[in-house]
C-alpha cells in the first residue's frame, strides 16, 4: 500500500472514529447547561415553567440540529471506508 | 429451518435501513396521511355539545396547537393552527410508524423530510409578502430602519443566506433523528441480537431500549417540527406598529 493511500485512509478513520464523539461532547456540555439554566428558570418561577419548558425544547433542538449535522456527514464518511476483504 | 429463521428476522427488524427503495416512503406516508384523514372525518362527522372521546381527543390536540400559536405568534396566529397541528400530527404518525415492527418511519427518508420543509418555508415566504407587500417583505429582509444604512445590503444577504438555511435545517434535523434511530436500531438487531438468538435460540430484545428513546424522539421531533413553523411564521409576519414601538422605547 502506498503512504499516501494509507495516509487519506488513517485520516479517514479517524474521522469517520472521532468526528461525531467530539460533537457530541460539546453539544452535551451546551445541552448540559441550557437543561440547567432552565430547571433554574423553573424553581424560581414555577408559574412559568410550560414557557420555559418550550423555549428549552426549541433550544436543545438547536444545538442537536449541529450534532445531526455532523451525523450525516459520519455517514458520508462512513460510505466511503474500504471494505475489509481477509488481506 | 433457515425459512423459520428468515420470517423472524423480518419481524424483529424494525428499520430496513439505507437500501429502501423511496417509493416504500411515499407509500408508507401516503398511509398516515390517508389514517388522519380518517381521523379527523370522523372524529368531527357527528360534533356534539358534550363530546364522545374521539371529538375530545381532537378538541385537545387543537386547543394545545391554539394556546401555542397564540402565546408564540400573537392573536393573528389563530389561522396558522391548522397548518402547524396538521404538520404536527403527519410527522407523529410517520415516525410512530418506524415503531411498529416490519414498518420503517417515512420520515427517515431525506424525501420526505425536504418535502414538508419546503411546504412550511414556501408558506413563511407567502405569508410574509401577504403581511407586508412585496417591498415590505424586501425591507424586512435588509432590516431596514433597524441598522444603518450602509449596513443594508450586507443585512440582505446574511438574512437571505439565513432564510435558505432553515429549510435545510429543518428537514436535515427531523431526517437525522428518525434515520439515527432506525441505524442504532438495526445495528443492535444485527450485531447483537440475531448472532445471539441464532447460536442460543433466546430471543432477547437488545433493541428494545433504543425503541423507547425513539418514542420519546418521535414527539419530540414532530413538536419541534411545528413549533419551528409557527417561529417562522411569527417573525415573517410580525407587525409593523411592534417594530415603531420599539425604536419610540430606545
Amino acid at each position: 500500500m502506498e503512504v499516501g493511500t494509507g495516509l487519506y485512509l488513517l485520516g479517514l478513520a479517524l474521522a469517520v472514529g472521532l468526528g461525531l464523539p467530539i460533537a457530541v461532547i460539546g453539544a452535551s456540555l451546551g445541552q448540559g447547561r441550557a437543561i440547567a439554566g432552565a430547571m433554574e428558570g423553573m424553581a424560581r418561577q414555577p408559574e412559568m415553567a410550560g414557557r420555559i419548558q418550550t423555549g428549552m425544547i426549541i433550544g436543545l433542538a438547536f444545538i442537536e440540529s449541529l450534532v445531526l449535522f455532523s451525523f450525516v456527514i459520519f455517514f458520508l464518511l462512513q460510505g466511503r471506508l474500504p471494505t475489509i476483504s481477509g488481506q | 429451518m433457515d425459512g423459520q429463521l428468515n420470517a423472524l428476522w423480518v419481524l424483529t427488524q424494525t428499520g430496513i435501513g439505507a437500501h429502501v427503495p423511496p417509493p416504500v416512503f411515499s407509500v408508507l406516508s401516503g398511509i398516515a396521511a390517508l389514517a388522519l384523514l380518517v381521523f379527523a372525518l370522523t372524529a368531527t362527522r357527528n360534533m356534539q355539545r358534550r363530546p364522545g372521546r374521539l371529538q375530545n381527543l381532537a378538541e385537545i390536540i387543537y386547543e394545545f396547537f391554539d394556546n401555542l400559536a397564540v402565546s408564540i405568534v400573537g392573536e393573528h396566529g389563530r389561522k396558522y393552527v391548522p397548518l402547524a397541528g396538521t404538520v404536527f400530527l403527519f410527522i407523529l404518525f410517520c415516525n410512530l410508524m418506524g415503531l411498529i415492527p416490519p414498518g420503517i418511519a417515512p420520515t427517515a427518508s431525506l424525501n420526505t423530510t425536504i418535502a414538508l420543509a419546503l411546504i412550511v418555508i414556501v408558506y413563511v415566504q407567502y405569508e410574509g409578502i401577504r403581511a407586508r407587500g412585496v417591498g415590505g417583505y424586501l425591507k424586512h429582509f435588509a432590516r431596514w430602519g433597524e441598522v444603518p444604512i450602509p449596513l443594508s445590503p450586507l443585512m440582505f444577504v446574511i438574512e437571505i443566506v439565513s432564510e435558505l438555511a432553515k429549510p435545510v435545517s429543518l428537514s436535515i434535523r427531523l431526517y437525522a433523528n428518525m434515520f439515527g434511530k432506525e441505524q442504532v436500531t438495526m445495528a443492535l438487531i444485527t450485531a447483537l441480537a440475531m448472532p445471539i438468538f441464532k447460536a442460543t435460540f433466546i430471543p432477547l430484545p437488545i433493541q428494545f431500549p433504543v425503541m423507547l428513546l425513539g418514542l420519546l424522539v418521535a414527539f419530540v421531533q414532530a413538536f419541534v417540527f411545528s413549533i419551528l413553523t409557527l417561529i417562522y411564521l411569527s417573525l415573517a409576519t410580525e407587525h409593523h406598529d411592534e417594530h415603531a414601538e420599539h425604536a419610540h422605547a430606545h
